[in-house]
């Protein structure tokens, strides 16, 4: 599974830089309790649309909600949600 | 030729061809001798076997300063290169002679199972253009081995409007085979050596195609339908001369939003597009059934980032029967709180096209089961629709490349190789979604050679919903019309059509007005934009602050906008903002405006 991440542009810019801090390091903190790792989803993306997105790889479903949950509860998240997988989809 | 020359070395391209396409962990690369070379273990398996055949790799694009200076200056061009970069041909050392047809399908095959090899294939020997209807023998649909007959009269969506799409009268329209436009379909997986799709090498943009039958017949069917060779075997492609690309999201199902991003930094305004993904939006125990990708806030984003840079989106509405204006069962924990429903109306906050199914005319390979009695150009039972629906295509019967499902290709249509496989059963909004994109994509051809303006996102979506062979009385629900090639560009032409604002390139002025939200932790910044002044290319901003408003000088700040040109900030932000100008233009308090730096670009 995958939780998505949107957070506002200056966390985002946290989440990027080599030493977040404040409400950035809050995130990366709940994601380390779960045993993972936040990555943008677009690494290289400068566009605030795009910048402001980051992704966990979760295995376990109800890991992913526990930690979805977590996330909404922190300042400067404006969305967590698990997001189902994609598939090409024949009548 | 005289009877009496001597026989010539061949000339590249003139004979069978081997063309292998490496992955990147492969590493192989030219040395100073000109050898390909790897370090890489994974490389090795498929080199030893090389040297054991007698064969050896030579690049297809050998280094270059020139070439690397002109690429340097163009982006694209430098992508391009850096794709081509890792393709090579298969060719015998030693001056032995150039593998028979045979020999080259059965190394192809080889080479594919590589661990080192993307793809593998065998590029037919060039022959010289001809025109329609000489120089090349009748089809023959007699069965005889090795030789697929001419399938074009099975593929009534070619036809004229109401029954098809009018392609067939685009090609004859200078640019109507789709030249100059880019397409990007994003899905899974392709049979790229397929005997109908090789008349472009290199399809595979990014992404890593997994092995599953089940998806590489569905991307085949697709690609076959926009790009099939008209080479008087097999069937015919949309829009032939369009140069498509794919985009896999191999097997990491969750990457959609930057298969779309990425297919967008690669096309420009007017180009097109086509996502044949879904997802379910429910719960484990209630799927409610699928919906295109963009009802998930970050594929909506990326969506919204490709249609803002004027590349046109086509999404396939899903084959679950649903109301897509209805989401009472749709699970929408921890989207943003300025989240909104995209389906719950006519507007597309996306700016995508969205394709429904509708029933081809009378059955035309007689199989009434998927529709019993829906007459043609209603909406197929298990098609999704309502108001947010753009267009319709074919969503039964639909004849292309490739087998169907899991299935072997048709037997009445197909060889054994895959690579000669066909379907008359491709179906569902992921037929209906390529039929639409490819008349898009011929009406952008022919709008191109004509030097008109091509479509925008939001022409497209007008020009479809205005034009075509309406809907018909059937299955209730929107799924609006079957699109006419024709139609599309006299709309485009008859049409009075603003000129839309110009994508940011260089820098722009911006005005802002800071407004206070009550209750809302985020302040909304917007202002107008006007492109026609210069601001400071973004690469001249220090990287730190780059997206968020600094002071560059006085009565100078700088501030990015995302490319629908919209500026968001969060609360601090704007009130550092607010500060920032205040300071800078000598205005305290209620900031109320300031202007980006003009003419800055300098120092870059």
């Amino acid at each position: 599974m995958q939780v998505v991440v949107g957070v506002d542009p200056d966390v985002a810019q946290g989440l990027r830089g080599a030493t977040p801090g404040g409400r950035a390091a809050a995130i990366h903190a709940a994601a380390d309790a779960a045993g993972v790792t936040l990555v943008p989803q677009h690494p290289d993306a400068e566009d605030p649309l795009l910048a402001r997105w980051f992704t966990a790889d979760v295995p376990d479903p109800e890991a992913a909600r526990r930690l979805a949950s977590r996330l909404l509860e922190l300042e400067g998240v404006a969305a967590a949600f698990v997001k189902p997988a994609a598939r090409p989809e024949a009548g | 030729m005289s009877p009496r020359a001597p026989r010539r070395a061949a000339r590249r391209g003139y004979e069978t061809e081997v063309i292998v396409c490496a992955r990147r962990e492969a590493g192989l690369e030219v040395s100073r001798d000109g050898r390909v070379v790897s370090a890489a273990p994974v490389a090795q398996p498929l080199t030893t076997r090389l040297d054991d055949a007698g064969l050896q790799l030579r690049p297809l694009a050998p280094p270059s300063p020139v070439r690397r200076d002109t690429v340097r200056r163009a982006p694209a061009a430098e992508r391009a290169l850096a794709s081509l970069a890792t393709c090579f041909l298969v060719t015998p050392a030693g001056g032995a002679p150039a593998p028979t047809p045979e020999q080259a399908r059965e190394l192809a095959a080889e080479l594919s199972a590589s661990d080192a090899v993307e793809t593998a294939y065998v590029k037919p020997p060039v022959a010289l253009p001809v025109q329609p209807g000489e120089a090349r023998a009748p089809e023959r649909a007699d069965g005889r081995p090795g030789v697929t007959p001419s399938l074009r009269a099975r593929q009534g969506y070619l036809d004229p409007a109401p029954r098809g799409i009018g392609a067939e009268a685009a090609w004859a329209r200078p640019g109507g085979l789709g030249e100059g436009v880019r397409v990007i379909d994003i899905e899974v997986a392709w049979r790229f050596s397929h005997e109908d799709l090789r008349n472009r090498p290199n399809r595979l943009l990014s992404g890593r195609q997994p092995g599953d039958r089940e998806s590489r017949n569905h991307g085949t069917n697709v690609l076959g339908m926009l790009a099939a060779d008209h080479n008087g075997r097999g069937i015919m492609g949309i829009c032939p001369a369009a140069d498509v690309r794919c985009v896999s999201i191999g097997t990491d199902e969750w990457t959609s939003s930057a298969a779309v991003r990425e297919a967008a930094d690669v096309l420009g305004p007017g180009d097109i597009i086509l996502v044949e993904l879904m997802r379910s939006p429910g719960t484990e125990d209630d799927p409610a059934g699928y919906l295109p990708i963009e009802w998930w806030p970050d594929d909506l984003d990326a969506i919204r980032y490709a249609t803002a840079k004027g590349v046109i989106v086509v999404e396939a509405a899903g084959n679950s029967g649903l109301d897509l204006g209805a989401s009472e069962r749709r699970d929408a924990t921890g989207f943003p709180a300025a989240w909104s429903d995209p389906f719950a109306g006519p507007d597309a906050p996306s700016g995508a096209v969205v394709v429904g199914a509708g029933a081809p005319p009378a059955r035309p390979h007689g199989d009434d089961a998927g529709a019993p009695g829906v007459p043609d150009r209603a909406r197929v039972g298990f098609s999704n629709h309502g108001s947010r629906v753009d267009a319709q295509g074919w969503g039964l019967e639909v004849t292309t490349t490739g087998g169907f499902g899991r299935e072997h290709g048709d037997p009445a249509l197909s060889g054994e190789d895959e690579d000669r496989w066909y379907t008359d059963r491709f179906n569902g909004t992921s037929s209906a979604a390529p039929m639409v994109a490819g008349a898009l994509a011929c009406a952008q051809g022919i709008l191109r050679a004509a030097d008109i303006r091509p479509l925008t996102p939001a022409e497209a979506r007008a020009a479809l919903r205005a034009t075509g062979s309406p809907q018909q009385h059937g299955p209730a629900g929107r799924i609006g019309s079957r699109p006419a090639v024709d139609e599309l560009v006299r709309w485009a032409t008859e049409t009075r059509r603003p000129r839309p604002p110009r994508p940011r390139r260089r820098g722009m002025k911006v005005t802002i007005t800071i407004e206070d939200a009550p209750g809302d932790d985020t302040t909304a910044v917007t202002g107008p934009v006007d492109p026609g002044q210069e601001a400071p290319p973004t690469d001249t901003r220090p990287p730190s602050v780059t997206g968020l408003p600094y002071v560059k000088g006085p009565n100078q700040v700088a501030i990015s906008t995302n490319a629908a040109g919209e500026i968001v900030l969060s609360a601090d932000e704007a009130r550092s903002l607010a500060r920032s100008l205040g300071e800078t233009a000598d205005r305290a308090g209620e900031a109320s405006g300031g202007e980006a730096e003009q003419a800055a670009t300098s120092s870059s």
